[in-house]
């Protein structure tokens, strides 16, 4: 099947997701292509902080300043998926003191407003602080959460026109003349091949840009380090609480929505799919707890996340990989390489995905002849119909740790061109919680089976798939409770199949 | 705020919900586990609403002693409906009903007329309008004189063996005979009972999220009964959700060494006579009772077994027979006119399971369940202090008098 | 009190040990934390394997795992535990043995097919060894955890010709567990016969998810069988499981009938101050801690699951005695069914079930254990769960009157 559109975006994650709600904003005709669901990528695993540019004051400023001003624009635009939990910066005796300093200077520079609170106070406000704190600054950080954000802008577009599809690889890029004229992609269980053709693509891939640009034979010096970060089964803070010292590993508890996020590690890989978290990564987030957060070890833990951070780093191979470029880059690769309409945008970070869209959104405009400027630092984004109840008793919960309801899952359903399990569980928190999916996997699949929206092998599928999916990020954190939750499933889903299965 | 109340270690399994008779009996009762630990995870970020519906809970804590796991569920409930406070319906109703001290000050002291408010047709129908109370609910009888009162004029023993009863408001105001018997008992094992200064143990206001009155009442008892247990007294309590509120929830709300110092001394009173098990046994003489005895909620939750059945075993001749359920009375609930209906539903179930026994009699250590167990069976109700001692007086009579209230 | 047998664990492993115990005379006290795996498990009691016959699928584990808990009784021995065990259950919930020894065919929720052996006696026989059977499936469109169709629609494809039909069972509950069902059964069941009338046709055996009532189940599939002259199967679905609690709750009135003592509600540890014998388990109760005393101990806290053994980052600890934890290390990366190291590891016990050190050493002379907390077997690639609590619980009550004697 052939389908014409104006531009191909390639990737579901934040940018691409954002993207394609700044082309539906212009009246740009685009289409979304993502391999898995959207928010498989990096977006997904992630600590979901909407920073205020603290994080970046010493190091990079620029960045600082760009966080910041995205960071009030997304509060106006994108509200329904930010949790105005503001942050606080805190400082341990035995960290350098004259980072502080730096720190509140840039600060007063750039004009992030950041106020001194008594260590005391800090820990009245937050009491998993550890006794260590000496100096404690708020700043205006926010929680946000991805996959509302992400399915938010998807809504958007989809409401102006735009499409998306999920579970679809791009095979390969159609060029001819020294331009591109569309993509090959394929369904990633039936292999069923679309193509399409347009005017532009625009290469959203996340960690995986270096190989969609490798399908037009361009190389991008890319470099991957990826994070991992253990999730709490509970909030145990109302704030994001940095660490305030040299950005570093281990610097960030993050709350969002029920949980909260401790990270990250960062270790240099070779493949964007690498996203297994290591024994000893885990080993060292506990240990990186410590100091800060003394009785956090001993928490409950849910499960590891691991998400993979492409650098581009043109020209400057072997730098410390802290260190190198995390501001983002749009390439456009009729210039750089001689491939017109082919543009990448990479890097940056969740906070500034709208400004990368912008960015790159303006380059392909530019391109095509259209004049619309970008309409999406005022145009806001509707929330999702979806978890917002939060009230299992009005509605049947089919979740009952996140309180997922009946009209959660079908309202994702409809809305996902197709019904598979990492697209329901990341728009709508199937599983997400403490039982990982123990009970409610099969309660989901069995609603959807009974709505018609799964046949019976697919609702088998479903379950198969939820469980390894959920089973990923057990596995590395197989003790206390978490361990407990495991073999109980294990019973659960042993009695349900039987041995013989399928 | 951290968690607490074990939240962290539920594994959403739903065996307290199974446990819980409420969930049973009420189709509008979300359960332990999504009011507890669930809703409890919710409250930690702030965005958890309060959820009226944490009214239904009895507090019976079942929940808590089916859970594997280690999740204080009854607990978190009661966190709960302390948030939901000012939400209530019945607001100075259930405020007046913390107070049975009060009223048993009052009622005793103005017995006639409290038991006319109370047994008599108009006087009932009145009593249950003003207080919406359920029209048929039936209301302790005040006796005329207070356990404490008669108490007072009795002589002290010889012996140099002594421990501290807290009586508790209905052995104290409704059925002094259970303190009586008590009382007998430990004389025929040479121990003397001290009755110090006491006020209602703090349960009736605790459990209807009065929690901040409640721990005024609980640090008065505190004081009143800390200077006995300096001296290495026990305390010893006839009523067995006195004793779990003495034991438990007083070291977990008050959070003082005081409390639980007093909460470490305290003994549910089989859980004590027990101890002199072989020498009781040498007073009792047969008795040809069918007897079923119903364990307390709140007895069940002492984790001190069965005491009270060892005991009434040891009565020659007496056949005894175990029942395990709840009895839906839950102190001042089944009065209530809007609970009334679940706690006659949740009842019902013990009352069958009773009468599958057929006795002649039963016996249950808490005094509102004895009310509900005689509202809904035709079977004389009886505390085992109360069977024992008869058994030991070597009592002809036979069967214990129907518990009625005062007509 | 002084007890003769003191038993840590209210599981499978724990009752059954408590009613041998109770059966020989001995004064007895469990002691549990809280309810069992038994309201976990389908209720449907397996001895061995997937297949056909248990027995030599026992022989086959127990060669290739000298070390498997079958390992330590011959076929004698664990045909007595069985049919001690069924004895026990006729009061309350009765039990029955196959009379063929062979395993049943049973159909689970999702339309799979397993291997069992126990069954409750009135499960109306084999749920799947006729394949000609019209069997009729009914499920209830306001029960969540259960579609009577996706398991039809599933069995059919193995060739089996059962049909499907949905009732509303009327509860309204905002939460609705199999409890919550089985409750309002309890209560109304004759509301439900007369919902069940004009879909139930041409059939020899109704299906229904296991929520046919808790207190009155037997009553309840008396009069579905009366009315309509079938026979009556239930299919386990999620946890409370209705079968487990059924028999739980009988196990332990006849062991209270027995003269039994139960100390619910609160974690024991052990008073290990004597050396090589255990004087006492510490019961965390409120208000003070509760020795309770006895000659012989029995530790039934089951694994992982049951809360026996406690999983530390470092380690994995016994949670009562502080044994030595026998541990296997791998853990499938994969795959959640796959072979976890962590669910074999546990207690190894001598041929008279007492726990041992890595030396092979007696622990404690008094001190025997059985159930889930043993080491060098996983219930649930064996199918050995329930055969293994009961069998070794009836072994390690036997050991410990042995040495009582
Ligand atoms: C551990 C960690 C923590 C972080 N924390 C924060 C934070 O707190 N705040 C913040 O602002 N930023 C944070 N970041 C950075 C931020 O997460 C990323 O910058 C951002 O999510 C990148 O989004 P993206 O859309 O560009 O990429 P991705 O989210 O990775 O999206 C790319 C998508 O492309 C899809 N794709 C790939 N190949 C193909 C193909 N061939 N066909 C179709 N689709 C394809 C992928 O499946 C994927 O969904 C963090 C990063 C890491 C690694
Ligand atoms: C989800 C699930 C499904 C299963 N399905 C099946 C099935 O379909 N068929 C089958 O044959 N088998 C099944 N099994 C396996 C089988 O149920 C168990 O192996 C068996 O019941 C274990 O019995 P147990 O008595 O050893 O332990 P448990 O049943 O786990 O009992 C342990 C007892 O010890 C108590 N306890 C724990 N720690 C302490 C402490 N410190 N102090 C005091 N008490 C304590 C607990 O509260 C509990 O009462 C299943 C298991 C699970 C978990
Ligand atoms: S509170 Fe306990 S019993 Fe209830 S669901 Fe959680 S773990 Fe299970
Ligand atoms: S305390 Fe009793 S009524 Fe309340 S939730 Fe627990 S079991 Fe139910």
């Amino acid at each position: 099947m052939i389908e014409e559109v104006d531009v191909v975006v390639i990737g579901g994650g934040a940018t691409g997701a954002g993207t394609l709600w700044d082309l539906a904003l212009r009246g740009i005709d685009a289409v979304l292509i993502e391999q898995h669901e959207p928010g498989y990528g990096t977006s997904g695993r992630n600590h979901g902080c909407l920073h205020s540019g603290g994080r970046y004051l010493v190091k990079d400023p620029e960045l600082a300043l760009e966080c910041y001003r995205e960071n009030q624009i997304l509060r106006q635009v994108a509200g329904a998926a930010i949790e105005d939990t503001g942050g606080l910066f805190a400082h341990i005796k035995s960290d350098e003191q004259d980072y502080v300093r730096r720190w509140v200077d840039n600060a007063h520079r750039i004009g992030l407003p950041v106020e001194e609170v008594s260590a005391t106070e800090a820990r009245n406000m937050e009491p998993i602080l550890s006794s260590e704190v000496d100096r404690v600054f708020t700043v205006p950080d926010a929680a946000v959460d991805p996959f509302d954000l992400i399915y938010m802008n998807l809504q958007g577009a989809v409401q102006k026109g735009a499409r998306f599809m999920t579970e679809t690889r791009v095979k390969e890029l159609l060029i001819r003349d020294g331009r591109v004229q569309g993509v090959l992609a394929e369904d990633i269980r039936t292999k069923e091949v679309h193509e399409f053709r347009c005017r532009a693509v625009i290469n959203a891939a996340g960690p995986w840009v270096g190989i969609i640009a490798s399908l037009a034979g361009i190389s991008l010096e890319l470099t991957y380090g990826k994070g991992s970060l253990l999730v709490h089964a509970t909030r145990l803070a109302q704030r994001q609480i940095n660490r305030l010292r040299s950005p570093s590993d281990g610097d960030v508890l993050m709350p969002g929505k029920t949980v909260c996020l401790f990270g990250t590690t960062d270790i240099h890989i070779d493949n964007p799919d690498d996203t297994v978290t290591w024994a000893d990564e885990v080993k060292s987030l506990i240990e990186m707890e410590r100091p800060i957060f003394p009785d956090l070890p001993e928490m409950r833990v849910l499960r590891t996340v691991t998400g993979v951070r492409p650098l581009y780093t043109p020209g400057a191979a072997g730098t410390a990989e802290r260190d190198a470029n995390r501001g983002h880059a749009v390439i456009n690769h009729g210039a750089r390489d001689g491939v017109g309409g082919f543009f990448t945008i990479m890097g940056g970070k969740l906070t500034t995905y709208r400004l990368m869209a912008e960015q790159v959104v303006d380059e392909v405009a530019r391109e095509l002849g259209v004049t619309v400027a970008c309409k999406t630092a005022e145009t806001p984004l509707a929330g999702l119909s979806i978890g917002n109840a939060r009230n299992f008793l009005e509605t049947k919960a089919i979740c009952e740790c996140e309180q997922v309801t009946e009209d959660d899952l079908l309202t994702a359903a409809i809305f996902l061109d197709k019904v598979r399990s990492g697209g329901i569980r990341r728009m709508t928190r199937l599983g997400l919680g403490p039982c990982q999916g123990t009970l409610c996997i099969w309660r989901g699949a069995l609603y959807l089976y009974r709505k018609g929206l799964l046949t019976d092998q697919e609702c088998l599928t479903f379950i198969e798939e939820s469980l390894d999916e959920r089973w990923k990020g057990n596995r590395g954190v197989l003790w206390g409770d978490q361990i407990r939750q495991a073999e109980l499933e294990r019973g659960i889903y042993r009695g349900i199949y039987g041995s013989e299965g399928d | 705020m951290l968690p607490v109340n074990g939240i962290e270690h539920c594994l959403k399994c739903s065996i307290c919900h199974a446990a819980c008779p409420v969930a049973r009996a009420n189709p509008n009762y979300p359960g332990p586990k999504i009011l507890g630990p669930d809703r409890g995870r919710f409250m930690m970020n702030k965005s958890g609403k309060t959820v009226p519906e944490v009214e239904w809970c009895t507090n019976c804590q079942r929940c808590e002693v089916a859970c594997p796991h280690g999740v204080e569920t009854a607990s978190l409930i009661r966190a709960l409906k302390q948030e939901a406070l000012h939400e209530k319906k019945h607001y100075w109703r259930d405020l007046l009903m913390g107070y049975p001290h009060i009223l048993g000050q009052l009622g005793t002291a103005f017995s006639p007329i409290a038991n006319f408010m109370l047994g008599s047709p108009i006087g009932r129908s009145m009593t249950a309008q003003m207080m919406a109370l359920a029209p048929d609910s039936s209301l302790p009888a005040y006796a005329g004189r207070s356990f404490q009162s008669w108490h007072r004029g009795q002589g002290h023993t010889a012996s140099s063996n002594k421990v501290v009863y807290f009586v508790g408001c209905f052995a104290n105001y409704n059925r002094p005979e259970i303190g009586q018997a008590l009382v007998a008992l430990l004389k025929l094992l040479d121990i003397d009972v001290i009755v110090p200064k006491q006020v209602c143990c703090g349960v009736p206001l605790l459990s209807n999220g009065f929690r901040d009155r409640a721990l005024k009442l609980m640090s008065y008892n505190v004081q009143n009964l800390l200077p006995y247990v300096k001296q290495g007294y026990s305390i010893i309590c006839s009523c067995p959700s006195c004793g779990l509120a003495l034991k438990k929830e007083y070291g977990r709300e008050l959070g003082t060494s005081e409390a639980a110092r007093v909460g470490a001394a305290v003994y549910d009173s089989s859980e004590y006579l027990d101890i002199y098990g072989q020498a009781l046994e040498e007073h009792l003489s047969a008795q040809s009772w069918r007897l079923t005895y119903h364990q307390p909620c709140h007895s069940l939750a002492q984790g001190i077994g069965t005491p009270s059945l060892s005991l009434l075993r040891k009565i020659p001749g007496v056949q005894v027979s175990f029942v395990d359920g709840c009895c839906g009375q839950s102190g001042t609930y089944g009065l209530k006119e809007e609970k009334s209906g679940v706690s006659r539903q949740i009842g019902r179930q013990l009352i069958e399971a009773i009468t599958d026994q057929k006795p002649d009699l039963v016996a249950t250590d808490c005094g509102t369940c004895s009310l509900q167990l005689s509202r809904l069976s035709d079977l004389p109700v009886e505390h085992p202090l109360v069977l024992l001692e008869k058994a030991a007086r070597g009592a002809a009579a036979g069967l214990g008098d129907r518990y009625r209230p005062a007509v | 009190m002084r007890y003769d047998t003191v038993i840590c664990g209210a599981g499978l492993a724990g009752i059954t040990a408590a009613l041998v115990s109770l059966s020989h005379g001995k004064s007895t006290a469990v002691v549990a934390r809280g309810e069992s795996s038994l309201y976990y498990m389908s209720g449907y009691l397996d001895l061995c394997g997937n297949g056909d016959n248990p027995w030599n699928a026992i022989d086959d584990l127990a060669h290739a795992n000298p070390a498997h808990p079958f390992a330590l009784s011959d076929a004698k021995e664990k045909s007595e535990a069985l049919a001690f065990f069924v004895e026990q259950t006729s009061p309350g919930y009765p039990y029955a043995i196959p009379v063929d020894s062979r395993n049943h065919l049973v159909p689970t929720c999702t339309g799979g097919i397993r291997h069992t052996y126990l069954l409750p006696a009135n499960a109306g026989a084999d749920g799947l060894a006729d394949r000609g059977r019209r069997v009729r499936a009914i499920g209830f469109t306001d029960y969540r955890d259960y579609s009577a169709q996706l398991m039809v629609d599933r069995l059919n494809k193995k060739g089996y010709s059962w049909t499907a039909a949905e009732v509303e069972s009327g509860c309204s509950k905002v939460s609705q567990t199999s409890i919550d069902l089985a409750s309002y059964l309890d209560d109304d069941y004759p509301a439900l016969i007369d919902k069940l009338r004009p879909v139930v046709k041409d059939c020899d055996c109704l299906v229904f998810p296991a929520v046919l009532g808790f207190k009155k189940h037997r009553v309840i599939v008396e009069a579905i069988r009366d009315a309509f002259g079938t026979a009556v199967f239930e299919v386990p679905t999620l946890p409370p499981s209705l079968p487990g609690m059924r028999l739980s709750s009988a196990l332990i009135s006849r062991l209270r009938g027995l003269g039994g003592d139960l100390f619910w509600g609160f974690p024991a540890t052990a008073d290990n101050s004597a050396g090589d014998r255990c004087t006492g388990l510490i019961v965390d109760t409120p208000g003070r801690p509760r020795l309770i005393e006895g000659e012989n101990y029995i530790l039934a806290t089951g694994g992982i699951a049951g809360g026996g053994a406690l999983v530390e980052r470092e380690r994995i600890r016994e949670r009562v005695f502080g044994l030595p934890v026998e541990t296997y290390g791998t853990t499938d990366e994969r795959f959640l069914f796959g072979e976890q190291g962590f669910a074999r590891s546990g207690i190894r016990v001598d041929s008279d079930m007492r726990p041992i050190g890595p030396d092979g050493k007696i622990i404690y002379k008094n001190l025997f254990c059985a159930g889930r907390a043993l080491a060098g077997y996983d219930p649930f690639t064996e199918y050995d769960g329930a055969g293994v609590a009961i069998v070794t619980g009836y072994q390690a009550a036997l050991a410990a009157i042995r040495r009582w004697d």
